[in-house]
């Protein structure tokens, strides 16, 4: 399975990279973009099947890339990592489609939970 | 407190810089595995002019903030190396963009932290995070606090500054 992580922290996304491996995840592709913009050309090329987005980002919000993708009908799976963590973001992320919200810092197992009823 | 209370602030601005002071050390214990973290307090001392780091904006009901998180430069090194953790078959954390990339997702970490401290007085919209070398000067309106904050052998500075939004 294809797994996008979108986050503007090269240094956040070396550390998803390193937990999906700890929790057991490392066997699946993983691609990367800077933002919310460069996700949604990424995913027009080449469909993932999970999405790991950060909320606040610059050019365009995680949010706003899940709102863009649902607009174009683009169902693919879809979990925030962010410090965002507030009940209202929860609600925003859950009814805008988001399967989970992790939040930073973040630990393996947190993956795990998430993730493992998703990619199994 | 002078020259910190602002009549009408929903969250006086000495408040917010000791929430992020415990929202630091949170971090700093949690995610960044550091043994000892000590916070100073308020300082009213001139700080260091050969620091670097990063600012986050902090919007909350009518007021612009920024949280800064300050350190030498060798400090700051410390940090990235402290929240990227063994990273193998990745290379050594040394260049400045690598450095701030990731001192800015600690400063990320810890407004993630501080708005979930003061979510019950107020609520706060946390923005990308900024590097910088050297402090940042508040402009007209705004005012700026500072302390120091010891993470393991590390000298930092917390900065909160903040003005109405007119």
């Amino acid at each position: 399975m294809k797994i996008l992580i979108v986050d503007d922290s090269k240094a956040m996304r070396m550390i998803v990279r390193r937990t999906l491996r700890q929790a057991g995840f490392g066997d699946h592709a993983v691609t990367e973009a800077n933002n919310g913009k460069e996700a949604l050309e990424n995913v027009k090329q080449s469909m993932p099947d999970l999405i790991l987005s950060d909320w606040n980002m610059p050019e365009m919000s995680g949010i706003e890339l899940l709102d863009s993708l649902r607009a174009e009908g683009i169902g693919v799976k879809f979990g925030f990592v962010t410090t965002e963590r507030t009940p209202e973001m929860r609600v925003r992320a859950s009814d805008a489609g988001a399967a989970f919200l992790i939040v930073k810092p973040f630990t393996p197992e947190d993956f795990k939970e998430a993730l493992a009823p998703l990619l199994g | 407190m002078q020259g910190v209370v602002e009549s009408g602030w929903p969250v006086e601005l000495a408040e917010w810089l000791d929430a992020a002071a415990s929202s630091a050390q949170e971090i700093a214990s949690g995610a960044l595995g550091m043994a000892d973290t000590r916070w100073e307090g308020r300082s009213s001392g001139a700080m260091p002019k050969d620091l670097c780091g990063v600012y986050i904006p902090l919007l909350a009901d009518g007021y612009a903030l920024q949280l800064g998180l300050l350190a030498p430069r060798d400090t700051c090194t410390h940090l990235a190396r402290a929240l990227l953790g063994d990273m193998e078959g990745d290379a050594a954390v040394e260049s400045d963009s690598d450095v701030f990339d990731a001192m800015g997702e600690i400063t990320n970490l810890i407004a993630g932290q501080l708005k979930v401290l003061l979510a019950q007085k107020v609520a706060v919209r946390v923005g990308v995070p900024l590097a910088i070398r050297g402090r940042v000067v508040p402009l007209g309106g705004s005012r700026s606090i500072y302390g120091e904050l010891h993470l393991d052998q590390g000298h930092t500075w917390l900065v909160m500054s903040g003005s109405r939004m007119s």
